[in-house]
């Protein structure tokens, strides 16, 4: 039995474990393209900001390959799957055969085609090479401008304002992070980033960019306005990197790679896991999830990945958020529980729909909020607990007596 | 594994159980010092939720999938593959938070102690015989045991 | 706002704010709402007047910050006029009640334990040592059978019913489901069966999910007659008639409705939340004839098959009223002196009515035994018994086991502090608040009575062994091991007993 795994990022670790859960024994193999052991991939503006050293970059010990006898093949790259024959093909012209094999690719950075863009006048913000080559960059004084304002595009900017660079942050939406905040959590996060000197184009993005000859960017918006920049980081979104799974029979892509429940892509002991999987959020918690699942079945075991519901927390220069299902519903298809302090910039928002949670937002007070969003997982009927649920109280013996009598006990 | 059963018939709400969580992640291990100068005081990694006249101590479950090391970013969230027990690495953690949103029972705190973020949660007093909250609790409201197998 | 009031906090609170954690153990366990705290300026503080002295708080706060003080004395001192008694016209100027209390009288009367002392052997009579040899204190109770007949082949007398072995002459007094929280309750039923020796359930009936102790239980039947039916007498190993308590002889009981929850209502068959009224006499029992007519239909309604014990507080005439019971067909008397204790009672009642046990035991053994029919009746003491050596002395004066209540509860963490009628118990022992109940667990609670009776049963072996006799039955009624200390002449004789320094 020979597995293989393509990429070696959370869900590459995870199936390493899932197998391992399983099998002890036969061996392992990873094919990184890029040329780090894994590292925790959102870490990366944690160690540009200078927070995170590189020995604590690393998402598993070094030993952790060893420990579990994998081959890793670092600075490798898959160029060709050829399932009749069950081997993959590297970039050095070898060929590695497989019993099972996991797609574990991820993603990359979306580059949107902008006149005058080329590789050496901006920076994307995905991988440890990315920050590498932006730290010698930003400088205190400098100034970046960072096009979208979504998870990516808020963390570079914190990171890079944490490093005294001062930031314009360009967002195609009307409203920062438009995927998770609605109009009132966005006005928030807004003045908040405003009162620490971000500036902010929203409705607008980048039409040209322009190299002066003292190294400087002159970047126009569709709106009209120029920005003057010594960096530009694109943070725009990300595409699933699927360019091995294209014209093979049976693998159905839909941007992402289609799989089934047991996270099988259609061809016979190959599965997927993580940002290059189609209609799964490519979001970490999912891709380590999937990870764990595809390994074990891997290793012959029979679990089913069911659906979590998006989720992600994220601070952002001290402004704790969290966003859970559909968080940004405000119509009246909608049953709303809201509670907002602005002085302390403190806003809870739960999304009711028939009965059930679907949805849920908040900024500096996220106690609990797993549970919350273990309901919108679960689906469950909510209606004999609806008034606890903003309540400070907010708990296990919320619930009914059976319930947290069986949390207790497990 | 062994863990920790919280019996609510006798949680009299004491909150010892908090205070003794406190004393033995403390530096000192000394009670006065613990909370009169490292300031530990609402750092308890079990917490009494209230409801009268029922009280119960809450705490990690140590799950099997454990979600919060899955969502752990840093890896600093991992579930010792020996003992069972779920235990963050604090060196390594950065204070995301993901950790609190993914626990589905709400059992992980996020504190910031010394200006620092720090999800607060049992680590099953790994260093020790006994969890402290277990030894400590005057009624044995809380236990210490094996249950065997999860459904 | 505040209304002018003569009263005075008896005692203070003293926090030692350099220990004190603010983990507000204190506030959450105050059943008196002593301690408070402020949110808002994050501090703590304490309404003296509304401690008890239970001592929860002391006990409970982790940081050893707390210490209760008696407040001084609130006025200048008197010989005559103690600060008590003007508290206690103050409370009533202002109240117009009947002063209430718990627990047992308190008062400085004299104890006559404390004035006896035990025997022990030297040179002419070894002692025995109980962890070498075999030493007996399993006592048994209920009717003796008469002397084996010689002359003609006797019929077995179907009237006779059994008697019941213990494991140690100490037992658990009648203390009601109602007066102590299901949890007390349980944990002295449970002590009871794991050691083998009885628990008496009072006068509240017996909770059907402790149906299971029925073999280590003395059920009790009252002038209220709660919770008394059929399947109530047959699952007690014995029953027993309650004519009166050593806390408060010649007077009923009265729970509050408040203490009626829909459990109790149940166990005591009466509607939840009115108040429990116990009349102050059996209103079928005006005579010792009628005392008998009731132990016969009780004996009836259960074959013969249990022991019927007849508790009486210690009065003045107790002698002669034990024979009486003696007569009426009683297996068991059970009599209650005058430091037993209540979950409530007039104060005027408690600390005045009624006799010291000593003298009480002393003086029904005597009469007893002169009117021939000691054999007939297992005589069990009751009301104060605060450790083995008073159990020893009560035996050595005459009885033939005894009941623990205050020394029980004691043991399940009671401090005394008199409050039971309240039901505000800090320590879940005398309430029903469901919030203060449960922090008696009954499995540490039984643990806490097993190890009582054990250490007491360790210490009688030890005296037992010391005066050199290896079974409780050689103690019993065996006065020449006891001398009395600075007793009189009258004294002396109503006990039975030498002065120290006099030979046999």
């Amino acid at each position: 039995m020979n597995y293989v795994i393509i990429g070696n990022s959370v869900a590459a670790v995870h199936a390493v474990m899932g197998i391992r859960e399983y099998d002890q024994d036969n061996p392992i193999t990873i094919i990184s393209a890029e040329n780090y052991y894994a590292y925790g991939r959102p870490l990366i503006s944690y160690w540009l900001e200078g927070r995170v050293k590189n020995k604590n970059i690393l998402y598993r010990p070094e030993e952790f390959y060893k420990e579990n006898k994998v081959q890793l093949l670092l600075g490798r790259r898959a160029v060709s799957i050829n399932p009749d024959s069950k081997q993959v093909e590297l970039d050095d012209g070898n060929f590695l055969s497989y019993d099972r094999l996991l797609i574990a690719t991820g993603g990359r950075p979306f580059i949107p085609e902008i006149k005058g863009l080329n590789p050496k006048n901006h920076f994307t913000f995905m991988n440890y090479d990315d920050v590498r080559k932006l730290e010698p960059v930003a400088a205190p004084g400098k100034e970046a401008v960072v096009i979208g304002a979504g998870p990516t595009g808020l963390k570079a900017m914190e990171s890079l304002v944490k490093r005294g660079v001062r930031v314009t942050l360009v967002e195609l939406a009307d409203r920062v992070w438009s995927q998770a905040l609605d109009a009132e959590a966005a006005s928030m996060v807004t003045s908040f980033l405003q009162q620490r000197g971000v500036n902010l184009y929203l409705n607008d993005t980048v039409q040209s960019i322009e190299q002066k000859k003292n190294d400087r960017l002159d970047i126009k918006l569709n709106s009209g306005c120029e920005l003057q920049s010594d960096l530009l980081v694109l943070a725009i979104g990300v595409r699933p990197n699927v360019e091995l799974l294209k014209s093979i029979p049976g693998v159905n892509i839909n941007r992402g790679v289609v799989v089934g429940p047991d996270l099988n892509i259609g061809l016979p002991d190959v599965y997927a896991a993580g940002d290059v999987v189609a209609d799964s959020p490519p979001l970490f918690p999912h891709a380590a999830v999937q990870g764990r699942i595809a390994g074990r079945n891997m290793a012959g075991n029979n679990d089913n990945y069911k659906p979590i519901p998006p989720y992600n927390a994220l601070g952002i220069l001290g402004l704790n958020i969290v966003s859970m299902g559909n968080s940004i519903a405000s119509d009246e298809n909608y049953e709303l529980l809201v509670e907002t302090e602005r002085e302390a910039l403190i806003y809870r928002k739960l999304v009711i729909k028939e009965n059930r949670l679907v949805g849920g937002l908040m900024i500096n007070k996220i106690d609990r909020a797993g549970i919350y969003h273990k309901l919108i997982e679960e689906g469950a009927d909510i209606t004999s607990i609806k008034d606890e649920l903003l309540n400070p109280n907010f708990g296990l013996l919320s619930f009914p007596e059976p319930v947290w009598q069986r949390q207790l006990a497990h | 594994m062994k863990k920790v059963y919280a019996r609510p018939a006798y949680c009299m709400n004491c909150h010892l159980c908090e205070v003794n969580c406190i004393v033995a992640h403390s530096k000192s291990r000394n009670l006065l010092k613990a909370f009169k100068k490292e300031k530990l005081r609402g750092t308890a990694r079990v917490f009494v939720e209230e409801r009268k006249p029922i009280s119960i101590a809450v705490q990690c479950r140590h799950c099997n999938d454990p979600r919060c090391v899955a969502g752990c970013i840093s890896g600093a969230m991992v579930k010792d593959t020996e003992t069972g027990i779920v235990y963050c690495q604090e060196e390594k953690c950065v204070g995301c938070w993901t950790c609190v949103v993914s626990c589905p029972y709400g059992v992980i705190r996020p504190i910031e102690i010394d200006g620092r973020k720090l999800p607060l949660k049992c680590d099953l007093c790994k260093e020790y015989e006994e969890p402290a909250c277990v030894v400590g609790c005057p009624n044995k409201a809380l236990v210490f045991e094996e249950r065997g197998a999860e459904v | 706002m505040s209304t002018f009031s003569l009263k005075t906090s008896e005692f203070s609170v003293i926090r030692d704010e350099n220990k004190c954690i603010k983990c507000l153990a204190c506030v959450r366990q105050c059943g008196f709402d002593c301690h408070q705290y402020d949110e808002e300026n994050d501090s703590l503080y304490t309404i003296d007047a509304n401690c008890v002295n239970c001592q929860r708080c002391v006990y409970i706060c982790p940081a050893d910050a707390l210490k209760i003080y008696e407040n001084p004395k609130p006025m200048r001192s008197n010989n005559y006029w103690s600060a008590n008694d003007l508290k206690n016209i103050y409370k009533q100027a202002e109240t117009g009640g009947v002063l209430l209390t718990g627990m047992g009288n308190d008062k400085a009367f004299p104890g006559y334990f404390d004035r006896l002392v035990l025997n022990a052997s030297q040179v002419t009579n070894p002692s025995i040592d109980p962890l070498r040899e075999p030493m007996e204190i399993r006592t048994y109770l209920g009717r003796r059978t008469e002397p084996i007949a010689l002359q003609k082949q006797k019929e077995k007398d179907k009237t006779q019913t059994p008697i019941v072995p213990i494991e140690t002459p100490i037992m658990f007094a009648g203390i009601s489901y109602g007066a102590i929280s299901h949890q007390a309750f349980e944990a002295l039923a449970r002590a009871a069966k794991e050691f083998g020796t009885m628990f008496n359930t009072g006068e509240g009936g017996l909770p059907k999910d402790l149906y299971q102790y029925g073999d280590n239980a003395i059920v009790q039947v009252a002038s209220g007659r709660f919770g008394v039916h059929s399947d109530y007498l047959n699952v007690g190993r014995i029953i027993e008639i309650k004519i009166g308590q050593g806390a408060k002889p010649g007077i009923g009981g009265h729970l509050p409705g408040e203490k009626i929850t829909e459990e109790i209502s149940t166990t005591r068959m009466i509607p939840e939340g009115t108040d429990a009224l116990s009349p102050a006499p059996h209103h079928d029992i005006y005579s010792i004839e009628d005392l008998r007519q009731l132990i016969f239909t009780l004996k009836e309604a259960t074959r013969y098959e249990k022991p019927i014990s007849v508790k009486i507080s210690a009065v003045h005439n107790v002698a002669a009223i034990a024979s009486g019971i003696a007569r009426a067909g009683a297996d068991i008397i059970a009599v209650d002196g005058f430091r037993g204790g209540t979950g409530a009672a007039p104060l005027m009642i408690r600390d005045h009515v009624g006799i010291p046990i000593e003298l009480a035991i002393a003086a029904i053994d005597q009469r007893l035994r002169d009117e021939g029919i000691r054999n007939s009746v297992t005589l069990v003491a009751a009301g104060g018994f605060r450790c083995s050596a008073d159990v020893v002395k009560a035996i050595a004066l005459g009885a033939d086991a005894v009941y623990i209540g205050t020394a029980a509860l004691i043991a399940l963490g009671c401090h005394l502090c008199q409050k039971c009628y309240t039901g505000k118990c800090s320590w879940g022992i005398a309430t029903q608040d469901p919030y203060k109940t449960r922090r008696l667990n009954p499995e540490l609670g039984a643990e806490r009575l097993y190890n009582l009776l054990r250490g007491w049963s360790h210490e009688i072996k030890e005296m037992l062994g010391g005066m050199g006799i290896n079974s409780i039955e050689s103690l019993k009624g065996n006065r020449l091991h006891l001398r009395g200390v600075g007793l009189n002449e009258v004294e002396l004789n109503l006990l039975g007993v030498k002065h120290a320094g006099e030979a046999i």
